[in-house]
């Protein structure tokens, strides 16, 4: 079912939560809604499940406007940030709720009901864990039955707020994966909500990229993370150097060092810029390296990991951050203190006003 | 409320921690606090107590027997229980109104609201009773039209029960809010998510998580029912027979000098208190154990 939301606004008293936002998520899409807390991420996802109403604008659900219906009349499944399962019931009737309240006409018999929550607990994984409370179980169990009971009302809709925010980093690369099987499998329209742009990247068909109360991008993960629309996408999507830089005609220069300066007073020519390199795409060199290099001292190295995380300072003492393979370290023979040059492979440039 | 295990350092298991003994009082003081609070609790609470059945029972099960089973007596536990068979269900049924709404929903004057439900427990309870009087005696406001429609509310059961609802009035709310509060909306919005009614949601849902808090609060609110003396006694009128409860009952027979038989009484009001004590501390393991965050206790069970 396709999900289309025209120019919703919702205000918190005088806090705009949402200024008029609109999306569009394709049916049996898996889209990712990405920002920093406070974004406004979680409040679209609670107005797209009925759970708040919009100030202003309108939601349409497979065609038919659906800002008013409540959450019940929208066929949505909602999992929760702290998956909200029912404390006081087993697993199996948590799984089961949304089957047994159902007015007596539409509520399938007990067999049908048990049929049914065994199929979606083998398909979480979780048949042996039927007669569980949900205090018995670890994080990532209970957000599997979270979702199992989302999905026992078969919605056309499946909604998850940070669904593996409260995981350790292990089991929740594992169960994000799993999201992205199990979604290949069953092909339900789903929005989930994160703040952790590697899960996004990883896991959704379309990121949407929302930060106070509106939406910065919304495209595939590799045309986010490569053609970022701004400063703010690009600065979100991975880490990053900031440099001030001065656009001339299709040359950015960096304000500040000597390599790159032109004569003093082409400082003050060109439109002001925000000049951004990721930490990957910043090299190290002994010497100058063409007219790009710059020189910085070495701060800190932390070879532990895939790449070796080098802390430098440049010229005026701004921070700056590179990644580079073991290889390259191990040449150049790295140490603290050292006086190096930096050259960016890869820049992108932002102009300010 | 946190859903995420913690997993708290044990000082024990730590390299060279400190002896426990180190962190404890040296025994003679704990000795002297012990055996102070041990005097202190039998000379106030252990040995009145005592003395409640042990006057009761000074000469002997028969004439204790008999003292019970006085028709005024009778009629005096008769109109307690009717009291107090009222007053708890409505107080029970505004207890949860009142949290429900202050622990849900923002709405103005949600904090006068909140302080409103204490004044029953800062009004001096003879106060309680006197406003009453004042409302709906024959001096009062409405007296006049009440005596004109032939309706008794003070010095009879009406005037009784309103009085002790208002002194019980907060028991239950007092209970739910801060339960209701920590829990959150979190349940109760899945289960709307899933498609349940408000109803459905209210019953399946709410009342099973606040189940122990709401038992605790009943309790509480049934015991100060029973035993209310101040405010039942200004509206009660002292009619013997009609409009004595229990605990005025009491003080009848204790100023007539009838001493065995008003501590035969007694004993009952305080074989109620201990029973509910019981209760009550039953109920609140419950209460901690469902307060503690949803998931807390996860470390433990695996």
């Amino acid at each position: 079912m396709s999900i289309q939301i025209r120019n919703v606004t919702k205000r918190f008293g005088n806090f705009v939560a949402l200024d008029t936002v609109s999306l569009d998520v394709a049916s049996g899409e898996l889209v990712a809604l990405l920002g920093p807390s406070g974004s406004g991420k979680t409040t679209l996802l609670r107005i797209i499940s009925g759970l708040d109403a919009p100030d202003a604008g309108s939601m349409i659900l497979h065609g038919e406007d659906a800002t008013a219906m409540r959450p019940r009349e929208r066929g949505v499944g909602f999992v929760f940030q702290h998956y909200a399962l029912f404390r006081h019931m087993t697993v199996f009737q948590n799984v089961g709720f949304g089957l047994r309240v159902r007015p007596r006409k539409l509520r399938p018999s007990k067999a049908a009901i048990r049929e049914k929550v065994f199929g979606l607990l083998r398909l979480v994984q979780l048949e042996n864990f039927a007669t569980r409370y949900p205090a018995q179980l670890s994080g990532g169990q209970r957000q599997r039955v979270a979702l199992a009971r989302a999905l026992a009302v078969e919605p056309k809709v499946l909604l998850l707020d940070e669904p593996f925010g409260a995981l350790d980093a292990k089991v929740r690369k594992e169960l994000r994966r799993w999201l992205r099987r199990l979604h290949d499998e069953i092909h339900v329209t789903s929005v989930f909500v994160t703040h952790d742009q590697e899960e996004a990247l990883e896991v959704a068909d379309r990121v949407v990229i929302v930060n106070e109360g509106r939406i910065e991008q919304i495209g595939a993960p590799e045309e986010v993370y490569h053609h970022p629309a701004n400063a703010f996408v690009l600065n979100f999507l991975g880490d990053v150097n900031l440099f001030h830089g001065r656009i001339h005609g299709d040359e950015a220069m960096i304000v500040g060092h000597a390599g790159e300066e032109p004569e003093d007073h082409a400082q003050h020519a060109g439109r002001s810029a925000q000049v951004f390199v990721r930490p990957h795409l910043l090299d190290i060199s002994i010497d100058a390296a063409g007219r790009n290099s710059f020189p910085a001292k070495v701060i800190h190295i932390n070879p532990a990991g895939p790449f070796v995380k080098v802390e430098l300072a440049d010229a005026r003492g701004a921070p700056l951050q590179a990644d580079i393979s073991q290889q390259r370290y191990r040449e150049l023979a790295l140490e603290k203190n050292m006086d190096v040059f930096v050259t960016p492979k890869e820049i992108r440039t932002f102009a300010t006003n | 409320m946190t859903t995420h295990r913690k997993h708290t350092p044990q000082p024990v298991d730590a390299p060279n921690a400190p002896p426990l003994v180190a962190i404890t009082e040296s025994a003679p003081v704990r000795c002297g606090l012990i055996g102070l609070a041990l005097i202190f609790l039998s000379l106030f609470l252990f040995l009145p107590l005592i003395a409640v059945f042990g006057n009761a029972l000074r000469n002997g099960i028969v004439p204790y027997w008999e003292a019970i089973c006085a028709p005024d007596t009778q009629s005096a536990l008769r109109l307690t229980l009717l009291t107090a068979g009222v007053a708890v269900p409505l107080n029970l049924v505004f207890g949860v109104c009142a949290s429900w709404a202050i622990a849900k929903f923002e709405f103005p004057g949600k904090s006068v609201l909140i302080t409103l439900i204490d004044l029953p427990f800062t009004v001096s309870p003879v106060i309680s009773g006197a406003i009453f009087v004042l409302l709906f005696g024959a001096q009062g406001a409405m007296g006049p039209w009440l005596a004109a429609h032939d309706i008794k509310i003070v010095f009879a059961a009406p005037g009784i029960i309103m009085a002790t609802v208002f002194v019980t009035f907060p028991f239950v709310a007092r209970e739910l809010i801060p339960l209701m509060q920590s829990q959150g909306n979190d349940d109760e919005e899945a289960a709307l998510a899933l498609g349940a009614s408000g109803w459905q949601t209210f019953l399946r849902i709410t009342l099973p998580n606040i189940r122990w808090g709401l038992l605790y609060g009943v309790i509480l609110c049934t015991a100060r029912a029973i035993g209310e003396f101040g405010a039942v006694s200004v509206v009660s009128g002292h009619i013997r027979g009609r409009t004595i409860t229990t605990p005025l009952h009491v003080e009848i027979l204790y100023n007539e000098y009838n001493f065995a038989a008003a501590f035969a009484v007694a004993s009952l009001l305080a074989a109620v208190s201990i029973a509910t004590l019981a209760v009550k501390k039953i109920a609140e393991w419950r209460t901690e154990e469902s307060a503690v965050g949803p998931f807390e206790n996860a470390g433990t069970n695996r």
